[in-house]
């Protein structure tokens, strides 16, 4: 880590600071709050449902932000069902059963593996959505564990909670007014763990990201594949804000994102400051948005074409902000790229991008100043002024600084505004099911036959002269305790063995020999007695492929290969 | 009274805040074990048991966590929950009609309640037009809270209150009555409205909601949309049910109240225009009236309002192997009369006939309606009919067995004279019996059959 950290002394300096969520489904038969199975489906839709989302008071008696926020959007929210694999839960007409005892007890496992304290009694809170993106239009959620650690990179890196909850639908498309989600991932179990932001560079982030993977997929009770574990990382620097980035699905992304995001922020910073010297006060902007006459509308269509059906042509002019339009805050992103994601988001506007600088004939003939900025932009009636008014927030919001927000991940690294950064606020206790008890029994009994934690098996393994990448491979690809059985019954050298059990076993499944056809209790065994039979690994793997991919028995496969091997 | 402290607290869990000298709402400081947790200390649902202390994180989640553990709890604040709609006045706007929403509790317009954990009705006009400011666009909306309570505890003191309360609003000439209600019985309720209010000049319509208005995805706001509409615009001056027609957020059927049973327990879509079709659709714009035969709005009519009930009445829903002294033990109780639902056409087993020979001979009406809920009583066509109909008792043709009961309730309510009785169950007054029951009347769609899925398919719920 040493050069990374060399490479990131200048954000070291600036403060950068990176906390994880991870959000990883359990390996589950069925869904948390339903008896549906948890299978994802491709294929077209039986029928469809219609909703619309409105905010709801915390218990507090506030109204979340971001709640508030979506309400502006008044989207028209499409869920697409399936008759044979989704129920009326689904489609909320129906009230939850109670939680999937296996989810709830694989999340306990969970959080024990990150050395949490369990909370003694589990009440399902609601976490409001208005999004759509959860037909109740709130997530329904509960703390398992708090106040965890896991040894990294020589220290410790802590938690602060382990939540489970209920997957949400998968959104399938969004345009204007009109957001289509596939109800199929809709209440798949997961569990969220929740670090503290101690990680000090976006190389350390990424190393944070594997290792929570680790600990969880050890457990060999979750998900496997694209999808199945998606990352928000926050990040912040000195003087910025907690920034959320949302849904990220690989580890590989999360470097760039975190190192663009902290700069990013120093360049809000940065131009805060120059905003503060340059003689325009946040109070200079007022949302009133001009429309195009008929003759600048054609010219407009004319450059742009024509906007949707029902839309039409507005400015909103920003006095003397023309130069800080084309602030830079992203690679090839400026600061009205900030704007635009805000329009974009809140005002749903089909034509895009959002807005755009209003081109010079339309400024000569609308008669702007020079030094004024001027977005042009394209909506139905109703959202004009909701447009005006996001721009003018955005505007006024450079002035403070860095607002809190969640972004999502644009491709390269950069992101774009996803929606204001939600608070406690939008919790609300589940009236529908009762707080459950986590009694004693069940933890003495999950404790007893807990996975072993992937800190001790690096150290007894690295013992074995096991090289790192393949203790890595044993513990991610869930092969460490084929490894650990097999190395009790044979003699094979351990470097060797982990080599078989990843690399070569992967080789094999790639050539369309999968040995896991076999079931792991027979490969196992079989394992065992080549070994018994005086068998190297390399031979023992080419009974295994002759096994598994030209179905013959041991006994002929173990022939075969002594035949190929005399001749 | 002061508030409770420890609101909810028994046992152990009471016993550990006491002596820590922490109560509800208090912002702590609370160790278990070597834990330290920091959040608000919530009430406690009087169902739940009496080992654990209730915490919201700062987080926005809550935990429970076992008295037992605690060692210590340092208060540090206090944050007392004040769960309110935001409340604004309504604007009056002079353009539009005049509605009345009488409030009796259900949910739709609720709140939490930290006690038992579970939805409260809540109601005012200033909360409603905070949480559905669409309605200002509609009418000019006054609201009154008759009572807050869940619709299975609504009764004849409920039934006569409202009543009266509709005949008062008329008089002062709203435009329209909306009856917010639980949605449990409210067919029930539109079923006795529907006799004790008659001649109605403008509609009188009943809401409710399936999923509460503490959720986002609710259809309480759709739903009083809907309503007001109805009430301040409709054509049809009619006791009536407006509820979602499919279950997505699209429009509401308008159900005649003696036509409509919830036929599902959880579904937003659950009420039913039974052995007819709903009177119309409406959404946020318009109407589309579905039947022509139904009473014009006339603000000059001169409603007829009637609110008696005579509660010795009492709903057999038969069943095979039925007792005797289901029967006689009515009798016995001094009970007026007996609506049957029996199976089939009109059914039950031998063993009752001569118990209910003898009811009718000592002057118990008895009326026979049908399980099945669509169709006719048709007491001839078996031998099992004609013999019931020896011993007196009185089939009511498609009168829903709900509606039947409601409808005797309040007969006997109107008089005790036997033949008079007997006149008025057996002749329509709103809709309850109808002449001929359209093809369509009876149309529940078999899932899972392929040209129903085809139907189906691309369409909204």
């Amino acid at each position: 880590m040493s050069t990374t950290a060399d490479r990131y002394s200048e954000l070291r300096e600036l403060g950068f600071r990176s906390g994880l969520e991870t959000h990883q489904q359990l390996r589950t038969p069925n869904k948390l709050f339903c008896r549906c199975p948890a299978s994802i489906r491709n294929d077209p839709p039986h029928s469809e449902l219609l909703r619309h989302m409105r905010p709801t008071l915390s218990e507090f008696g506030e109204y979340d932000g971001t709640a508030l926020m979506e309400f502006k959007t008044h989207k028209q929210v499409h869920y697409l069902l399936y008759n044979d694999s989704v129920c009326t839960y689904e489609m909320d007409d129906t009230p939850p059963f109670k939680a999937d005892r296996s989810a709830v007890e694989i999340a306990i496992e969970i959080a024990m593996m990150f050395n949490m304290s369990l909370v003694d009694e589990i009440h399902i809170t609601r976490k409001q959505y208005l999004d759509g993106s959860i037909p109740t239009g709130f997530q329904r959620t509960a703390i398992i564990g708090v106040n965890g650690s896991i040894p990294f990179l020589g220290r410790n890196l802590s938690f602060f909670q382990l939540s489970l909850e209920e997957d949400a639908c998968r959104e399938v498309s969004d345009k204007g007014h009109d957001i289509v989600y596939r109800t199929d991932r809709l209440s798949i179990p997961l569990v969220e763990s929740v670090t503290a932001p101690e990680m000090l560079t976006p190389a350390e982030t990424a190393a944070g990201a594997a290792a929570v993977g680790e600990v969880m997929r050890s457990t060999r009770k979750v998900r496997r594949g694209i999808g199945s574990v998606r990352q928000d990382v926050n990040v912040s620097i000195r003087g910025g804000t907690r920034i959320e980035i949302k849904g990220v699905p690989r580890i590989g992304m999360i470097e760039d994102l975190c190192r663009i995001e902290a700069y990013r922020q120093k360049a809000l910073l940065d131009l805060r400051t120059a905003l503060s010297s340059s003689g325009i006060e946040p109070e200079d902007f007022n949302a009133v948005p001009l429309m195009l006459n008929e003759r600048q509308a054609s010219t407009a269509s004319g450059i742009f074409g024509r906007p949707a059906e029902g839309e039409q042509w507005a400015v909103q002019v920003l006095p003397r902000f023309s130069e800080w339009l084309s602030f830079p805050t992203q690679p090839d992103l400026a600061f009205r790229d900030e704007i635009d994601g805000r329009v974009r988001v809140i005002a749903c506007p089909t034509t895009l991008p959002a807005t755009r600088e209003l081109p010079q004939p339309l400024r000569e003939s609308m008669g702007m100043d020079p030094g004024d900025g001027a977005l042009l932009f394209a909506a139905s009636p109703d959202d004009i002024a909701t447009a005006s008014q996001e721009i003018v927030i955005r505007v006024r919001e450079a002035f403070e600084g860095v607002p809190s927000e969640t972004r999502q991940a644009l491709p390269g690294g950069r992101t774009t505004f996803e929606r204001i950064l939600p608070g406690p606020d939008r919790m609300y206790p589940d009236t529908d099911l009762p707080p459950e008890p986590v009694s004693p029994d069940l933890v003495d009994r999950i404790a007893a036959s807990l996975s072993e934690r992937p800190d001790s098996r690096r150290t007894r393994y690295a013992a074995l002269g096991v090289p790192e990448q393949l203790i890595s491979r044993l513990i991610n690809w869930e092969s460490a305790d084929m490894f650990d059985s097999i190395s009790a019954a044979t003699g094979y050298a351990a470097p060797q063995l982990a080599w078989f059990l990843t690399d070569r076993r992967r080789g094999s499944r790639r050539a369309g020999a999968d040995w896991t056809d076999l079931g792991e209790d027979r490969l196992r065994s079989v394992v065992v007695g080549l070994f018994e039979m005086g068998l190297s690994l390399r031979a023992a793997a080419e009974v295994l492929d002759r096994m598994s991919r030209g179905g013959l028995s041991l006994e002929d496969a173990v022939a075969e290969v002594e035949e190929s091997k005399k001749a | 009274m002061t508030t409770d402290r420890l609101k909810g607290y028994r046992g152990e869990a009471r016993e550990v805040l006491e002596r820590l000298g922490a109560g509800v709402w208090d912002d702590v400081e609370l160790m278990a074990g070597s834990n330290l947790f920091k959040g608000v200390i919530l009430p406690r649902s009087e169902t739940a048991d009496d080992r654990h202390i209730v915490l919201k994180l700062v987080s926005g989640y809550n935990i429970g966590i076992a008295a037992a553990k605690v060692t210590s709890i340092a208060v540090v604040g206090s944050r007392e929950a004040h769960y309110q709609i935001p409340e604004k006045d309504f604007p009056f706007n002079p353009g539009l009609p005049k509605v009345k929403l009488l409030g009796t509790g259900g949910t739709i317009a609720s709140r939490l309640d930290y006690r038992t954990g579970a939805v409260i009705p809540a109601f005012s006009p200033g909360e409603l037009y905070g949480a559905v400011p669409e309605l200002a666009g509609i009418c000019n909306l006054e609201t009154e809270k008759l009572f807050g309570i869940f619709s299975e505890d609504m009764g004849p003191v409920q039934y006569t209150a409202l009543a009266e309360a509709i005949g008062r609003e008329i008089e002062k000439g709203v435009a329209g009555i909306v009856i917010g209600h639980g949605t449990d019985t409210m067919h029930h309720t539109a079923a006795i409205l529907s006799f004790m209010c008659q001649d109605l000049p403008v509609p009188v319509v009943l809401v409710g909601s399936q999923r509460s208005s503490d959720r986002p995805s609710s259809d309480a706001a759709l739903n009083l949309m809907h309503a007001t509409r109805t009430a301040g615009y409709c054509e049809a001056a009619e006791v009536m049910v407006c509820m979602f027609g499919p279950t997505s957020d699209k429009y509401g059927l308008l159900h005649r109240g003696t036509r409509v049973r919830k036929m599902h327990s959880s579904y937003r879509s659950t009420f039913r225009t039974i052995g007819d079709i709903p009177l119309a659709m409406v959404d946020r714009t318009s109407f589309t009236y579905l039947k022509k035969d139904f009473r014009r709005r006339d603000p000059e009519r001169k409603p007829v309002i009637s609110p008696v009930f005579e509660d010795r009445v009492a709903m057999v829903y038969y069943y095979p192997n039925m007792n005797p002294d289901m029967i006689t033990g009515l009798v016995e109780k001094g009970y007026k009369g007996i609506v049957i639902a029996g199976t089939g056409l009109g059914h039950v087993n031998k063993p009752l006939y001569e118990p209910l020979r003898q009811a009718t001979e000592a002057g118990v009406h008895v009326f026979m309606t049908v399980q099945t809920l669509w169709g006719y009583t048709q007491m001839y066509v078996y031998d099992t009919g004609r013999l019931l109909m020896q011993r007196g008792v009185v089939p009511l043709a498609n009168t829903l067995p709900e509606v039947a009961y409601m409808k005797l309730c309040w007969a006997l309510g109107v008089t005790s004279d036997h033949d008079e009785v007997q006149r008025i169950m057996t002749t329509p007054i709103a809709g309850e019996i109808t002449p001929s029951e359209p093809p369509d009347g009876y149309l529940i769609l078999q899932g899972g059959v392929p040209e129903v899925r085809e139907m189906m398919s691309g369409r909204m719920r």
